[in-house]
């Protein structure tokens, strides 16, 4: 709807839409004979920069006397006179709804139907600081922030180049949230990208609040539990998947981008592997995959060891073990799946609790779980070891997501290894391999360097290559541009 | 579907598993009790003229990329007459797959779990199967590169481990009883371990996404590959155990890794060893199931639903709980009955349709 | 349609009482079972190795062993009255030796070799030893102080003093079951006795006591024909029998030289033998070893001394060889394999020999016996004490 041309027509619009609410200010100021009036939302934008740039460029402009073509002549005075970044012009309702809550200040001029928008913003942020969930031991320590621009800024000032491109669309009806898809034009698989935007602009949703929200648009499997898009919160980890050739997606107020295709290689990685010795980072990515065989493995087969296949274990741990279980009332499985379901309540209770009680409710729930319950007579003692080493291999992972993923298989290898033993686990690992294989995110299968087997991939992801001998890209991406370094670092 | 692609390298594992999958307690049993000690021999033998089936697969995989060997026989025998002899493959791969079900499902309860209904195995290795074979083939041959992997770990920490107790005098005499038995053993041999190759002939040349010409050099490095690992388990079989001892148990392959003790002390991991050979009849069931799938939907040009493989499992379960009576009568199929069965379906067939179109040409 | 095949899971879950699901406190595990004649048939005997003793708590219990016997007609049988015994479901996977008393083994023991390979729970590569003297329940039942669970007394037992002494040797079920179904050689097979009394000896405060009252001892070793057992051996007999056959490691001899006694230990030996076309056998022995024990007045540094000790060793290693093979021979049992090598060698040869071999055969076999022993050291003294003495 076109604006109206005087002024206070236009402020009662305002005020009456928003439904008279307290952080609308306006103002009046006359030059000449021609009324000029502003309004702003107080709460998002900043009066130092308002009565610093606009009242003082105003008031300077009193001395002129504009007659005929005051709006334009308004404006470009206005252009060139202001110290300030953005300024334009408008001439409907909804886009002044939209810039009035983005911090801008709407000057109007009566008698004239548009109206010019300066950015006066305010900075509701926390500002640059550490990581609070990736903790980084050596490597920038800087983290995004929920502010779009300095998110931005964050990455441009690690990736020089000019074929950094951004591609900007607004997500949401009602909040209007500006997402940002990031690639380097020459080293990504433009067919990737496009499929990407695709799928961001064909959402049709009223609000997005956080960059979670749009993840299962961006993927089609939503049964599988295991994630396909890593979330992160540090720029370096971002930069480097940019120069891969990954597709990355940033989202207004919100910490975490979103980096797409994310296979179960890049699970195991850490930030820090970039910046340590190669070789040391190689075994140390050999045991966090020994870690994740080990979480959803263990209960399954000690249940399948203990009650079916007997003769695996040794005669003098088997004699002890008999010992141990004699006065134990339930069935193996079901101590096992008691025990975790408490450890999981643990764990939750104490990400929820504030520090200052951290400490203390964890010692007591660990000893009440061990100690006690063996000597009560609950369950036996080796239950609880096997059960403590699953949990505490499952937090090995950085993401929340890969963490919980295992739950779902865990109990899945629990009931196969009840019913039929050995026989059971062995078809219910065909069943977690068959369904690791068949997830694919933007046509990368789910297992790349081992599935199809690609032997330069391995010595990157699974192990680690010192970096001068890294020269060229592995292909699994589609990438266009695969060398990295030229040929002066042959040696 | 055209669109997915499978590697080269997950083909070639597809090859491993299908020349390995009938060797316990089909093959290997027969091959004991035809050639005694020099079952070893057969296997070289059979080696060698494997390459005449070998040859023939390759040269109906070429002769059409786009098509596999429905729309082969379809081609070359015009449309009834073949959509006929397809429904009789299919059938034949039907029971042949049951028959290899009937061996796991034996195996199994008859050394792991012999207290359980064998219907609970069944149902538990059907939910694996229907599982898979929902799924397009590139996800099979990405999972049967994984299980190669474990397969081979498996396979060379045995070997390995009963290197050691190797005795060179059971072997000997050799030639004992001639020439003869070494033929037959090695007929049977061929009939169970490279026929099955038929099965691979379902998949058009156009979905392996590698370049061409190194497809023959790839299929036979891995044919060789997968007959020396069969050689060295006869081989090893037959020095460790003597040719009487093995004869009489029921799974000899499985009872020797009974013997594997890894370091010195860690001991009777043949439940561990042993998924080697229960991977192998795993993929091969799969296999099977899937080509019977692929054949029905292209021969009634229908699409691929879901409850065609639900059905095909179903069914299989079925007949393979009421397939053989009893184990001798099921050895004594297996001996003497079914490989004419596969000759004649895997090997005359194909050959006779294959010079037919060579001449009309 | 996941869901339908899931809920089919769960169900099972619950049901699985019924099938091999066993959990370990249900299991009564038995770790030695001796086999004993009875006039209804057999007489078996289970040592149970996780009994609890009374006053552990269930965190850490010290296992008691507690020994079940059963009669019955047939093995089978006579587990299954264990069985109704027992609260608990016998467990024979973790089966360490079965001990096979004499008067079962006299008569035909492959009822019981049949039963204990068929079974597929069982490792069938445990120990399987002959009881000598004494009846199999009691071997069982006698304690070691050395060991926490019992039945390792016997199976280490036997291992060590076959490695060490070699007079006996190992002898595995699969071992003796390969070597039964070969043709042309017959097995062998270990035994165990007690020294001491061998009532009451059952009793956990024995082992309190410093010198406990019985001990358990590897015996000689017994010979079989077919499946019948024919003979005992004695100490030389089965140090000969095991050289030729190769199952020797270390062995100890005690030398008489001019009055003197040396003791030799040998610990490399090895025979080869060689079968000629008229049947005659030539025994190539060649061993290495050093001296352990002199008694004093032999000059060591003197090469004619040990060229003396090296032959009259030679001829101790003879003699036990010959002690053997007559042993066998008299009681027209091919233990060697002799029959075996025909066999292999030449097989047209061994169809006309093999239903008389071991009656006709076998007994009427020239054996020749050549002995080459080389002692390499001294142990840490170059020469006698005494001897040193006499010099000064």
């Amino acid at each position: 709807m076109n604006l109206d041309r005087k002024i206070e027509v236009v402020f009662e619009k305002i005020k009456t839409r928003n439904g008279n609410s307290p952080d609308i200010t306006t103002r009046e100021i006359t030059i000449g004979n021609k009324k000029i009036g502003y309004i702003y939302l107080e709460s998002v934008s900043s009066d130092d920069k308002i009565s610093d740039f606009l009242v003082k460029s105003i008031t300077r402009l009193k001395r002129l006397n504009f007659l005929d073509n005051f709006f334009t002549n308004l404006y470009k005075e206005l252009q060139n006179n202001i110290a300030n970044s953005k300024i334009k012009t408008i001439n409907n309702y909804d886009d002044m709804f939209y810039y009035l809550a983005s911090g801008f200040t709407v000057v109007l001029v009566n008698g004239f139907n548009k109206a010019i928008v300066l950015e006066t913003r305010e900075t509701l942020d926390r500002g640059v600081t550490e990581p609070t969930t990736e903790i980084s031991i050596r490597g920038p320590k800087d983290a995004l922030t929920e502010n779009y621009n300095k998110n931005l800024g964050l990455i441009r000032k690690r990736i020089k180049d000019p074929n950094l491109w951004f591609k900007e669309i607004k997500v949401g009806t009602r909040t209007k949230t500006k997402v940002a898809i990031g690639y380097v034009k020459d080293i990504a698989d433009i067919s990737k990208v496009n499929k990407v935007i695709k799928k961001i602009e064909d959402i049709d949703i009223d609000g997005i609040l956080d960059s979670g929200f749009i993840r299962d648009f961006l993927t089609n499997d939503e049964r599988s539990s295991f994630p396909t898009i890593i979330s992160t919160e540090r720029p370096d980890l971002v930069s480097a998947a940019l120069l891969e050739g990954k597709v990355v997606v940033m989202v207004e107020n919100s910490p975490f981008a979103l980096i797409m295709p994310g296979v179960l290689a890049n699970f195991i990685h850490t930030p820090e592997d970039n910046y340590q010795k190669a070789i040391n980072v190689s075994l140390t990515r050999i045991l966090r995959f020994i870690a994740m065989i080990i979480t959803i493995m263990a209960p399954g087969l000690y249940i399948a060891l203990t009650t079916f296949n007997q003769e695996i274990i040794p005669d003098t741990l088997l004699i002890s073990l008999a010992i141990q279980r004699a006065s134990v009332p339930f069935p193996t499985s079901f101590a096992i799946i008691i025990l975790m379901t408490t450890f999981e309540i643990l764990r939750e209770s104490d990400m929820r609790l504030p520090e200052t009680m951290g400490t203390s409710i964890s010692i007591v729930g660990a000893l009440v779980l061990g100690d006690a319950a063996v000597n009560a007579g609950i369950v036996s003692p080796i239950v609880v070891i096997i059960v403590a080493i699953t949990s505490v291999t499952g937090l090995l992972f950085s993401d929340m997501d890969v963490v919980n993923a295992f739950r779902w298989w865990r109990f899945l290898f629990i009931l196969f290894s009840t019913v039929l033993g050995a026989i059971g686990f062995i078809v219910a690992g065909i069943i977690f391999i068959v369904k690791l294989c068949s997830i694919e995110t933007l046509e990368v299968p789910y297992l790349t360097p081992i599935s199809p087997l690609y032997p330069n991939l391995i010595k990157e992801s699974i192990l680690k290559r010192p970096r001068n001998k890294m020269k060229q890209r592995p292909n699994y991406l589609g990438q266009q541009d695969t060398i990295r370094m030229g040929d002066n670092n042959e040696n | 579907m055209n669109a997915k692609k499978l590697h080269l390298f997950e083909y070639n594992c597809l090859s491993y598993f299908l020349i390995r999958g009938a060797f316990i307690g089909i093959c290997l049993n027969n091959l004991l009790i035809i050639s005694k000690q020099d079952s070893w021999l057969s296997v070289i033998l059979a080696f060698i003229l494997g390459f005449i089936p070998l040859g023939i697969f390759y040269l109906i995989i070429k002769d059409n990329p786009k098509g596999n060997i429905i729309d082969f026989i379809k081609n070359n025998c015009g449309n009834t007459l073949g959509n006929i002899i397809n429904v009789l493959i299919s059938i034949f791969i039907f029971i042949f797959t049951s028959l290899l079900m009937w061996n796991l499902i034996n195996f199994i309860s008859s050394q792991y779990l012999y207290k359980t209904p064998n219907l609970a195995i069944s149902i538990t290795f059907a939910i694996a199967i229907y599982y898979i074979c929902s799924k397009s083939i590139n996800v099979i041959g990405r999972t049967t590169v994984i299980l190669f992997y474990i397969s081979a770990i498996l396979f060379i920490l045995s070997a390995l481990g009963l290197s050691f107790q190797l005795d060179l005098n059971n072997l000997k005499p050799t030639l004992e009883y001639g020439i003869n038995p070494i033929f037959t053993g090695s007929l049977q041999y061929i009939s169970y371990n490279i026929l099955p190759l038929f099965l691979i002939t379902i998949i058009p040349k156009e979905q392996i996404s590698d370049k061409n010409k190194k497809f023959i050099r790839n299929g036979i490095i891995t044919y060789v590959i997968s007959s020396f690992s069969l050689f060295v388990v006869s081989f090893f079989l037959v020095a460790i155990y003597g040719i009487e001892f093995s004869q009489i148990l029921q799974y000899p392959s499985y009872h020797i890794l009974k013997r594997l003790s890894i370091l010195g002390f860690i001991q009777r991991v043949e439940s561990i060893s042993s998924i080697q050979w229960i991977l192998d009849l795993f993929v091969i069931i799969v296999m099977g199931i899937y080509f019977i799938k692929t054949s029905i939907v292209q021969t009634f040009n229908i699409k691929p639903y879901k409850f065609i493989p639900f059905t095909l499992v179903t069914a299989l379960v079925i007949v393979t709980n009421y397939l053989f009576k009893n184990n001798t009568i099921g050895n004594s199929v297996i001996l003497h009955i079914f490989p004419f069965f596969n000759y004649l379906f895997f090997l005359i067939i194909p050959t006779l349709i294959y010079f037919k179109k060579k001449i009309s040409q | 349609m996941k869901i339908k095949l899931f809920l089919i899971l769960f169900i099972c879950f619950f049901t699985s009482g019924c099938w091999n699901y066993n959990e370990l406190n249900d299991f009564a595990i038995a770790t030695g079972m001796g086999i004993d004649e009875h006039k209804d048939g057999f007489k078996i005997s289970l040592m149970i190795s996780n009994s609890q003793t009374p006053q552990s708590s269930s965190r850490e219990g010290e296992a008691g062993a507690t020994v079940f016997t059963g009669i019955g007609n047939s093995i089978t049988e006579a587990l299954n009255n264990i069985d109704i015994k027992t609260p608990r479901n016998l467990y024979l996977g973790h089966l360490a030796v079965v001990v096979i008393d004499e008067e079962v083994a006299k008569k035909d023991i492959d009822i019981v070799l049949e039963a204990l390979v068929r079974n597929p729970e069982t490792a069938k590569k445990y120990h399987i030893v002959l009881a000598k003297d004494n009846k199999a329940e009691d071997i069982l039942k006698t304690l070691s102080p050395l060991e926490s669970f019992p039945s390792q007394n016997v199976s280490n037992n036997i291992s060590n003093s076959s490695k060490s002494q070699s007079i006996i040797a190992e002898s595995f079920l699969s071992d003796f079951i390969i070597t039964l179904l070969k043709p042309g050689i017959n097995g062998i097979m270990s035994s165990i006795s007690i020294e001491g009394e061998s009532n009451n000896n059952d009793n956990q405060d024995d082992l309190k006591e410093t010198e406990p009252k019985a001990m358990l001892k590897t015996d000689t070793m017994g010979l079989f024909k077919d499946f019948k057992l024919v003979t005992w051996t004695n100490e030389e007999e089965s140090l000969g029998i095991n050289i030729v056959n190769n199952n020797a490691d270390r062995m100890y001899i005690t030398n008489e030289v001019e009055k003197d006694k040396v003791v030799v230990l040998l610990d490399d030996i090895e025979c080869s033998p060689k079968i000629k076309k008229d049947l005659s056998v030539v025994l190539n022995i060649k061993a290495e070893g050093a001296i352990t024990e002199v008694s004093g007045n032999l000059d060591l540094e003197k090469t004619k001394t040990i060229e003396n000790i090296n032959q009259k060793t030679e001829e101790n290693i003879k003699q036990m060889v010959y002690s053997g093979i007559s042993l066998a021979q008299e009681h027209k049992t091919d233990v060697f394999g002799f029959g075996n090598m025909i066999y292999i060698n030449n097989y047209k040869n061994w169809y006309k020999l093999k239903d008389n071999w071991d009656d006709l055969y076998f007994p009427k076999l020239k054996i020749k016996v050549k002995v080459d022993v080389n002692l390499r050291s001294k142990g840490s003294l170059e020469n006698t004490i005494k001897e040193k003495r006499n010099e000064r």
